[in-house]
Parts: structure tokens; sequence; C-alpha cells
């Protein structure tokens, strides 16, 4: 009984010695999925709201999420969110402070979702238009670096818009339309910055028409619908692509925006001509009334000499 | 008196028998339609103005779908206020359609306007002869009868005939001379058969070129089809019926999928194993002269970049993979932040970043790093990534490098439209000078995706 006593206790302590722990979350990738992406309400003052987000774990290893609000600005032309730190100061687009996620942290299953439930209580004083947060997903980490190196943090938002009901003002203005002034062949590019000087985010709908000197219409080129933060520009970039043109044309760019569909309109004038071409197709014509001439005049004898025969 | 008579009327039963003719049943019958959709008819149940693009119609179960021609037409009239606007969708409840093409400058009214979408269908209909129908015999084919006042408009009680004409139908196995199509009453009739022998199968098609016939409005509950009865029947030279059956034909609304695609963001992050060459790990990634490959001899994984022992001889390199996918349409956005340079905790040391000290977002501009001269920093590659900022990476002279602080950001790399799986490689390089003091020196890097605002 003894001598079998010890042969267990020596197998169990020879297994323990060769059992590998295997690490809840694999490091070496990570994939997560956050929905949605963006979220937009239309509140009052003094208006509670609630909303689901789902993050879903796409590994075959289970990953702790914390999640946690934050304000965010765009400052670029892009449209690039900038999370803002917790501490700091609230600015006139703030909202994270209105809002909880809630569970903050958990564990989700391999190839599993879980949903956390978004709280927004807008207070009764808060400023009409525009306040932007988004919801971070931050997968946690065990690991840190052992040598000189980086420790990698990846962190996921969902963009949260709010527009809190009442007097505002909308403001939008194209503060560029252009194409190249004169282009010796197409396709002509046409760009369009519309900057936004209201008090909430716009999304301006339009479309740019291209019309030869009849004005006759030969392209409508469609604006691209995008947000424009409030305070900043966005920039359009609209290519008629056609090659072969030649005269003056016009872009007509008509659009509108806002709670009232507030017009945006622009106008500008280009020209296209293949001078190259026309150029060359010229010169060959000239050579041909040359050459031409110079064969009627080598073929008629000249005149003295049918003088002198004639004589 | 009386017996003598009904002797004869009894003689002239036995002798002179009234001919009956024992009508059979037609054989293998059926009608196959091109579409069982049933046509969609909703009067309208609020005014709409012109130029809006829905109209408020009563839910009689008909049912929009997408791309439907549809038409409005004055019920007391039968006329049309507008043909051809083109349908968007039908809301949940079945009670606003919503139109691409604007309404037209009658708008539409209540009470006085229907909205249709007619569906027309080929019908083939095929059976088999019972009993040999002599030469200039009938056919009669029997539908239900649908709008004969304004046949072009669908009907809940049967086929409307859409003005058919007799250049529509065909037939094989026999021939016909002369067609006669009635819509009050459904019926189509050809009144001149060719002889047909016994056991024929005989194929009529009607809408032999193009679909004529309108489909029945539903009235059946949504999912259970509605079923119109076909009645054929054949008749001799003088008349005498001879062979008659009927069959029963469905129409079921389309089944209607719904399906909700979630809008969604999906971030990867994957470490890169040592002596990976970069353009082979990601073929958005030029390949530059000299090849750039990890050389730290540890591979990264998705939370840990350890560069090993940085020299002033030579450029360490690691390497990481994010990916995205997204299917918003303004596409996504993917920046970087750092804690700070990367800093010895133990002595305060911090190693220069590649770019300089950081000014503001994407400020200053990436530059390239040289071996022996102390720097450190990140460098993107990948189709999303703009190659004037962070070099064309031909050479190692114009593949650039920079460092993020935590106060401004870099854009590694955006798309404006949704993507599928776009990879962007970050590669590390670090290198130090001849006096940087020996140390660990650590920093976090932090990777954020979003959508575009």
């Amino acid at each position: 009984m003894k001598k079998y006593l010890k042969t267990l206790l020596l197998t169990i302590s020879l297994l323990l010695l060769t059992v590998t722990p295997v690490s809840s979350q694999d490091d070496n990738e990570r994939t997560f999925t956050i929905v949605p992406p963006t979220m937009q309400f239309r509140v009052k003052q003094g208006e509670t709201l609630e909303a689901k987000v789902k993050v879903r774990n796409e590994t075959d290893n289970p990953l702790t999420f914390t999640i946690f609000v934050r304000d965010f600005i765009v400052e670029d032309k892009l449209g690039t969110p900038k999370i803002l730190p917790p501490d700091e100061a609230s600015n006139r687009w703030s909202a994270a402070k209105w809002m909880t996620v809630l569970p903050e942290s958990f564990t989700v299953s391999p190839r599993s979702s879980f949903e956390s439930m978004l709280y927004v209580q807008i207070p009764g004083d808060a400023t009409y238009g525009g306040h932007y947060a988004a919801i971070v997903f931050e997968p946690s980490s065990q690991s840190t670096v052992s040598g000189s190196g980086a420790s990698i943090v990846t962190q996921s938002a969902s963009l949260i818009y709010l527009h809190i009901l009442g007097p505002i003002t909308e403001n939008g203005q194209i503060t560029l339309f252009q194409a190249p002034k004169f282009s010796e062949y197409g396709p002509v590019k046409i760009e369009t910055e519309i900057a936004n000087f209201g008090d909430v985010h716009i999304k301006p709908i339009g479309t740019i028409e291209v019309k030869d000197i009849f004005g006759k219409t030969l392209k409508t080129l469609t604006l691209k619908e995008d947000n424009i933060f409030p305070g900043r520009a966005k920039t359009y970039e609209n290519v008629w692509q056609k090659k072969w043109l030649a005269g003056k044309f016009t872009a007509n760019l008509a659009a509108t925006y806002g709670e009232n569909g507030l017009p945006l309109t622009a106008i500008i004038s280009f020209y296209v001509f293949p001078w190259k071409v026309a150029l060359a197709i010229v010169l060959a014509i000239v050579i041909i009334i040359l050459l031409s001439k110079f064969k009627k005049r080598n073929l008629s004898p000249p005149e003295f000499s049918k003088k002198a025969k004639n004589n | 008196m009386k017996s003598f008579l009904i002797k004869v009327f009894l003689f002239l039963l036995f002798f002179f028998p009234v001919k009956t003719a024992i009508a059979g049943n037609l054989t293998n019958v059926k009608d196959t339609i091109t579409t069982s959709r049933p046509s969609a008819a909703s009067p309208v149940s609020a005014d709409a103005a012109a130029g809006l693009g829905a109209v408020s119609v009563y839910d009689n179960k008909s049912i929009y779908l997408a791309s439907d021609s549809a038409q409005l037409v004055k019920t007391a009239t039968n006329a049309f206020v507008q043909t051809g606007i083109n349908v968007a969708s039908q809301s949940a409840a079945r009670t606003t359609v919503y139109f691409t093409t604007p309404l037209g400058a009658s708008g539409a009214m209540a009470g006085a306007d229907v909205l249709i979408v007619p569906i027309t269908a080929k019908h083939t209909i095929v059976f088999k002869t019972e009993t040999y129908i002599s030469a200039t015999g009938d056919l009669e084919i029997i539908l239900s009868p649908g709008n004969s006042t304004n046949q072009a408009s669908p009907s809940a009680t049967g086929f409307s005939f859409n003005n058919l004409q007799t250049t529509d139908i065909a037939i094989s196995g026999p021939t016909c001379s002369a067609w006669t199509v009635t819509a009050s009453t459904g019926i189509i009739k050809c009144t001149s058969l060719s002889a047909v022998a016994a056991n024929t199968t005989v194929t009529v098609t009607i809408g032999s070129t193009l679909p004529v016939l309108i489909n029945p409005t539903k009235t059946a509950t949504i999912g259970t089809a509605d079923t119109w009865a076909v009645s054929l029947v054949t008749y001799d030279a003088t008349g005498i019926e001879l062979d008659r059956t009927k069959v029963k034909i469905g129409t079921i609304e389309s089944v209607m999928v719904r399906a909700t695609v979630e809008p969604t963001l999906t971030f990867t992050i994957a470490g890169i194993a040592d002596l990976t060459q970069i353009s082979t790990n990601n073929v958005g990634c030029t390949n530059p002269s000299p090849t750039q490959s990890t050389n730290t001899g540890i591979t990264s994984t998705a939370t840990v970049v350890d560069m090993g022992i940085l020299s002033n001889g030579a450029i360490s390199y690691a390497a990481q993979d994010l990916t995205i996918s997204t299917n918003m349409s303004g596409g996504y956005v993917l920046t970087a932040t750092s804690s700070g340079q990367l800093k010895n905790p133990a002595t305060g040391y911090k190693i220069a970043n590649a770019q300089g000290a950081v000014v503001g977002n994407d400020n200053p501009v990436p530059v390239a790093i040289t071996s022996g001269a102390e720097a450190f920093g990140i460098h993107v590659c990948g189709y999303d990534v703009a190659s004037a900022t962070w070099g064309i990476r031909t050479t190692t002279a114009n593949t650039k490098y920079a460092l993020p602080s935590a106060a401004y950001y870099y854009t590694l790399a955006s798309e404006t439209t949704a993507v599928t799986s776009s990879k962007t490689t970050v590669v590390y390089g670090g290198t130090v000078s001849a006096t940087t003091p020996p140390g660990l020196y650590t920093t976090v890097l932090t990777y954020v995706a979003t959508p575009i605002f």
C-alpha cells in the first residue's frame, strides 16, 4: 500500500512539472468587432436614453474588455476623431460626463458577443446643438515587455453624436470649389471644401453638374455624404472621368444641409483643349497644303520656256 | 288515343335516342405561370403632394417591392394619374410606400387614387385530350375574370386580360384558325381547331411573346396562396361538349426576406515573427533596398514588441500587422498615440523620437532613421497608408519613422469607404548612439481604430 501511494505521489509530481500552464488569452493575435461603430440621437434637454453596444470576440480565446466613455473632437479635414483624455476640461462639445456604460469590465468567451448598456442623462441646461463622445473598447493584457520595447494597447471606439434640440445656428459655407483652369485632357478633378460654422454637425447632400457652353449637362457628380464636425471643414474630391474634351465647361455645385435644407451653391468654369494634338493636326494640314502646292509648281513648265516654244 | 301517343313516344325514344355525349376528363392538365406573385393594388389613404417620395396606403396585403414600376390610377375614371413610379421600399406595416421617383404634378389623393403594380405572367396550359376532337371543334379556356372595365388594372376577383390580343396566343398539337377573347367572362376560345386525336398533348401559351394576363391581387392571409380555377372544355364541330376539366393555380406573394446587417468595425492586431520580410508579409508594402526584415531575434505578439538589444551599428526592426474591416460607408481611420518617448524608468533617460519633439497631430512629419544616430519610432505601410507621409519605401532613406505622444496622434491609415481586411504593417525601428546609456527602455503605444466622423 505504501509502495502504491509513493508511486502515485511521484506520478502526480511528474505530471505537475510537465503540464504547461495554458494562458487564458493567446497574445499573438487579437480580433474583436464593435457594433455599432456610430450612433446618433436627437434628444431634448433633461431627457434620458439607453442604447445597446456590443463587442464580438473573434478569436478562439477569451478576451477581457474594459469599456469607458470619453469625449472626442475632430481637428482635421478627414474627420479623424481625437479621443480626449479623461482629465481634459469639458469643452463646448463634451458629452462623456452625461454617459455611463455598464458593465465596465467583462470577459467575452471565444467566438461570442457581449452586450453592454449605454445610459445617457441629458442635463436640463445642456447647450443646444452637437455633443460628441466615444465608447472605447479596450481588451486587457497581462503581458509586459521584458526587455527594451513597447507594450501595445489596442482600442476601438463607437462614436456617439448627440443633437440637443433647440434654437441653434446652422451655418455651412463653401470655402473652396475649384478645378484646374486649363487642362489638355480629362479626367478633370473638382475639389470642394465645405466649412461648418454652426452649432451641430452637418451632412451636406448635393451634386455637381458639369455643363458645356450651351448649358447642356454632360455629367452629374454626387457629393459624398459625410458629416462635418462643427467648427471644422471637410474636403471632397470628384473626378469627371472623361479624357477627350474640348472647350469651356462650367461646374455647378448645388447642395443642401441642416434641418431646414439650407442651400450651398457655387459655380466655376474651366477649359480643356488637347492643344498638342490640335497643333499636330494643323501642322499636318499645313504641310499637306504646302506639299501639294510644291508638287503643282513642279509639274507645270515655267512661263519663259513656254513662250520660247511658241516663238 | 292516349295510349297510342305514349307508344309512339316510346318508339321514337327507342329508335331515335337523343345523342348524349358522355363528357370525359382531360388528363395531365396543368397551367404553369411564369410568376405566381400577386399584383398589388392599394387605395391611397392620405393625400400626398407633388414632389413627395412616398405615399400612404391602406394595408390590404398588397406588397410593393424595390424596383417595382408602380402606377397611380383614378378609381372613378380608371385614368392613369402617373405611371412609371419606381418603388424604393414599403414600410413593415405595409401602410407607406417609398419611391425613388417623386410624385408628379397631381400628387396622390386619398379616396380617389389607387397605387397599383400589375404583375403579368405567361400562362402555359398543357393537357391531353381524352376524346377525339373533329375538325372545326372548339377549345375553351375559362379563367376567373378580372377587371374588364380597365383591363390594365389588377383585380381581386381574377385575371385582368390587359387587352390580350389573339396574336398573343399560341397553340401546339393542333392548329387554331380563329381565337376569340372575352375579358368580361374570362373566356379564351379557339373556334376552329384542326382535328385532334385522342390522347394528344396540346399546349396553349397565353402571352406567347410577352406576359400579358395580370395576376390577381392578394386576398388570402399573407403566406397563404390565393388559388384560382382554370377550366378547359373541348367541343366537337356541332358544339357538343366532349371533355372538361378544372385545375387550380396559386398566386403567392414573393417571400420577403428581412435581414438586418449590423454596422460593424473589426480590428485585428497580430505579431510578426522574427526574420520576416515586411513586403512578403504585406503586399501593400513595397520592398526597399536593402530589404527590410524583422531582426530583433524576438517574435512580436499582439501586446508586446520587444526590440531586443538596440545597437549603434545597425537598426533593429520589429513589426506587427493591424487589419481593419468595416461595412460603414464612411470608412475608417487608424491612429496611434504613445505614453511618450522610449524611456529608462530607472534613470529617466529618453531615447530621441525619430522625428523630434511632437508639436501637433501628425507634426512633425516622419523622417528616416540612420544607424548609429539615436532614434526610435514607428513606420507604417499598406494600401491605406499615405506614402507621401510615411515614405515610398524604395530605399532606407525614404522609409520614414515617427513616434506620437500622449497629447498628439499620428494618422497611420485611413480609407473613406467600406473595406474588408485592409492590412497596415507597423514597423518599429530603433537604433542608439555610442553614448546612449545602457538600460531597459520602454513605452506604451496605443492604436485606435474608429469610423471616420
